[in-house]
């Protein structure tokens, strides 16, 4: 079943058509990735499932439903949650506070005025064992700021994912880092999606982590699809190899 | 626990040693303490910089006055009604001003004082206009010392501060500084910012208001300087040099801020040049307040407790 | 509210002429100062409460130099050239630390130094309101325009603020300094790697804004008291025209500055209990709908 999926979506920042009359869609339970050149329309992609802007004209289904006019934070509570190619964490507040704010979230517990947040056994619990899944419970006092780029990309993707989505958008998971670590994080994240049935989109550049970790890949070319398929037929595809794959760098 | 131990000492202090100018400074302190509190509900726990917190302080103080000189009712209704007014008010304003970022929030925030502050002069009246709302306001027989009002004063405040400080430490508060730090991230996380936002802006204007109307019935009248643009700039100066990340910052700014008017205005005029100069000097020089740097102080002495790793650095 | 009046008032030419004059004399005082503001927001980014405090050293400083040359002309110029140098000094000792500070920081310093200047003001010159009075080159009869008398020094301020209006617009849009501004405004990384020296363009944009409050404050010298805090009240307006013209542009703040002027002037006789509520909530609409103002670039 599709879990998620466009319907002839267009999206033009100005006279740039960033995308155009695009349609696909991700299977549930499936790992797979987005690539596609600089100013492919990846990351406007994303902005557009995820309510953070909105779109000219199409569809965006999840589970059968129209999502394309809902607020983000409404997205966000459906289950589809993203990461972000710049990370974007709370600098000041440390790594357990961030977190927390994503198994709060969860919970539906932030209306609470008077209980003491510390003094919630469960909450706390909680977070340390996501902060152990991303490999960051030594780390949990620590203001996101003191950490490592590694680690800050860590705690970014993993606000995400302990928000159990149905489906986890990830914006360059990798980004900034240098390779060994690159790949990593790809494992840490291929474990969870794994351990817990997750449904997880990816955009990449590194091509060594795209063809390891896929099991299908989505071309974008100016806004539009030029290919869909498993790595191998990506791969092998001419239009992929003439577009994209030909020209890198 | 340390607000009854401190709020029980403040009042035998003030029968041990009976000033009547230090208890009419520490009821002054106590106010502008709960004042710029609530304002750093705003500014230091959600990162909403409002220029307008006066006009709150304002209602509160023209509501409690009017309502007990006009109408004679007891001083439980009148801070109930000074409550609803002042949420009612944060309510409306509120609603407009969060739609704005940063500096538009501020100046939507200053223009909605500016507004306040000419219903004010020109409902002569209600309010007394210019001249402000004299004549007295009776209060009952157990309010009617000076040191009794005080003893009222400390328990209002400290009831006060203690909801505020149940609140930054609630998963609502623990929201509100993520929205301070990345409001882009909260939306991400299903969290609606707006709802957020709103909800503490109309808990700074109740609190700002309960402010005005101790600050009314204290001197026993209410002028319209109490809503003016430029006594926005007070509590923002308690904030700034008392510390806004740590709960007591404020009050503590509070009590630089009235020792410092208190003390200069006995030797000269010009208390507007020490005030300024201390801005000036600490803005450029520091950037931290006080309490911020007894916190850090604290926290730097006692980092290696594994505690301390796992429940994060309190700022509250 | 009298609306009666106000048709009253319409229907007659003295009373149509008089507020109209009172309006202008209003809209060209507050263009001079709130362009200042206006231009100093547009490119430093930092919203500045003690530029009213600069229109009110401006006033002072017109009035000892016409006491002491008794040259009003010549007390406008150095007035205005030595309001220029103050604000230079002012933006790289005290402004330029806080361009990347907190707008929490930014507002209390400016704020800091009402109070610091209110009370250089009252150091310097005292507590008392002084005035001025007109001018000896304006003490000549006032021009009579269909039964009501102008005098001839509102006529002066009326010319004056249009001319620097024009002169602004056209320093900003033809010359290569006025483009260099612009393009600082727009983007000062941009600026920067073109090698050009952005530190140069802000202590020159606060200067000229500085001058401006200053040429205000001595056009205003003759007209209006002058006494420490007078800045305070007028700082308020001016947000208000910044923010309905649109922050940094000039002809948005000349308009918005009429605009307002003329609602007070016809406000106070139509709606005199409310005339200046009417301005607050012109500028609260304005933030509400259109952030960026009338003339303003929309943020990207």
């Amino acid at each position: 079943m599709k879990i998620l999926e466009v319907q002839h979506l267009n999206k033009s920042f100005g006279g740039l058509q960033a995308i155009n009359d695009l349609s696909l869609g991700f299977e549930e339970g499936e790992m797979s990735s987005i690539i596609g050149p600089n100013g492919a329309g990846k990351t406007t992609f994303f902005n557009l499932l995820t309510g953070y802007l909105r779109l000219d004209s199409g569809k965006i289904l999840f589970k059968n439903q129209d999502i394309s006019k809902l607020p983000n934070y409404k997205i966000g509570r459906m289950g589809i949650n993203r990461s972000f190619q710049i990370s974007h964490v709370c600098p000041s507040l440390t790594v357990f506070e961030n977190l927390r704010a994503s198994i709060l979230s969860k919970r539906k517990k932030t209306f609470k005025f008077f209980t003491n947040v510390g003094g919630m056994k469960d909450i706390e619990d909680e977070v340390m064992s996501s902060l152990d899944d991303i490999n960051l419970k030594d780390l949990a006092g620590t203001p996101a700021t003191q950490l490592p780029h590694g680690a800050l990309k860590s705690l970014d993707i993993g606000m995400a994912l302990a928000m159990d989505p149905q489906i986890a958008l990830l914006d360059e998971p990798t980004a900034g880092m240098p390779s060994g670590d690159r790949m990593r994080i790809m494992d840490l994240i291929q474990r969870l999606w794994k351990q817990k049935g997750l449904t997880i989109v990816f955009v990449e550049h590194d091509m060594d982590v795209v063809f390891a970790f896929s099991q299908k890949i989505r071309v974008l070319n100016y806004g539009s699809l030029i290919a869909d398929g498993t790595p191998e037929e990506v791969s092998q595809n001419p239009v992929v190899i003439e577009a994209y794959l030909g020209d890198e760098d | 626990m340390w607000g009854i131990i401190f709020a029980a000492s403040l009042i035998i202090l003030s029968f041990v040693y009976p000033s009547e100018f230090l208890i009419n400074l520490f009821t002054q302190i106590l106010i502008m303490g709960l004042f710029a509190t609530s304002l750093n509900l705003l500014v230091g726990y959600t990162g909403m910089v409002s220029f307008g917190h006066a006009g709150f302080f304002g209602v509160g103080a023209y509501t409690a006055a009017v309502i007990l000189q006009k109408y004679s009712t007891s001083v439980g209704f009148a801070f109930g009604t000074t409550i609803v007014f002042s949420a009612i008010a944060a309510l409306i304003i509120g609603s407009f001003c969060i739609r704005l970022g940063s500096i538009y929030f501020a100046m939507l925030t200053l223009a909605f004082n500016q507004i306040i502050y000419i219903i004010v002069i020109r409902w002569t009246d209600m309010t007394g206009g210019d001249q402000g709302l004299i004549g007295g306001i009776p209060l009952p027989g157990f309010l009617s010392t000076q040191r009794a009002y005080f003893i009222f004063t400390v328990i209002v405040v400290a009831a006060s501060l203690v909801i505020c400080k149940l609140v930054v430490d609630s998963p609502f508060g623990a929201i509100l500084k993520v929205i301070r730090e990345n409001a882009d991230r909260a939306y991400s996380l299903g969290i609606r910012v707006k709802s957020y936002q709103l909800i503490v802006f109309v808990m700074a204007g109740i609190f700002g208001g309960i402010s005005g109307a101790l600050m009314s019935l204290s001197i026993s009248g209410a002028y319209p300087d109490f809503c003016y643009w430029a006594k926005s700039a007070e509590p923002i100066f308690m904030v700034v040099v008392g510390g806004m990340n740590s709960f007591l910052g404020p009050l503590l700014g509070a009590a630089i801020f009235k020792i410092l008017i208190a003390y200069s205005t006995m030797y000269t005029n010009l208390w507007g040049l020490i005030i300024g100069g201390v801005l000036v000097l600490i803005i450029l020089l520091v950037r931290k307040g006080l309490a911020d740097y007894v916190m850090e102080f604290v926290a730097a002495r006692s980092v290696d407790g594994p505690k301390n790793l796992l429940s994060p650095k309190k700022t509250g | 509210m009298d609306l009666s009046s106000l048709i009253e008032c319409f229907g007659d030419p003295g009373c149509l002429i008089n507020q109209t004059t009172s309006a202008l004399i209003f809209a060209m005082l507050l263009f001079l100062i709130a362009s200042g503001l206006s231009l100093i927001f547009g490119v430093l980014g930092v919203m500045n409460f003690a530029h009213g405090s600069l229109y009110m050293l401006g006033a002072y400083l017109t009035y000892t130099l016409y006491v002491g040359t008794s040259s009003f002309s010549l007390a406008i110029i150095l007035g205005c050239l030595g309001m220029g140098v103050f604000g230079v000094f002012f933006e790289r000792v005290f402004f330029k630390p806080i361009y990347t500070m907190h707008i929490l920081y930014q507002l209390l310093l400016t704020y800091a130094f009402i109070l610091i200047l209110d009370d250089v003001a009252k150091l310097i010159w005292g507590y008392e309101f002084i005035t001025m009075g007109a001018p000896d080159a304006f003490q000549r009869p006032p021009l009579e325009l269909a039964g009501s008398f102008i005098p001839t020094y509102y006529i002066f301020v009326i010319a004056v603020g249009i001319m620097v209006a024009v002169l602004l617009w056209m320093f900003l849009r033809k010359t290569k300094y006025g483009k260099l501004i612009r393009a600082t405004a727009h983007s000062s990384e941009m600026v920067m790697a073109l090698g050009k020296n952005t530190s140069v363009v802000y202590a020159g944009v606060f200067g000229l804004g500085a001058m401006l409050a200053g040429l205000g404050g001595a056009l205003a010298a003759p007209i209006r008291s002058i006494f420490p805090g007078m800045g305070s009240d007028v700082v308020i307006d001016c947000f208000i025209v910044v923010v309905v013209g649109g922050m940094g542009s000039i002809p948005g703040a000349f308009l918005a500055a009429i605009l307002i002027g003329f609602m007070r002037a016809f406000g106070i006789i139509g709606f005199p209990m409310v005339e200046e509520a009417l301005i607050f909530i012109l500028m609260a609409v304005v933030l509400i709908v259109r952030p960026q103002g009338f003339f303003g670039r929309a943020e990207t």
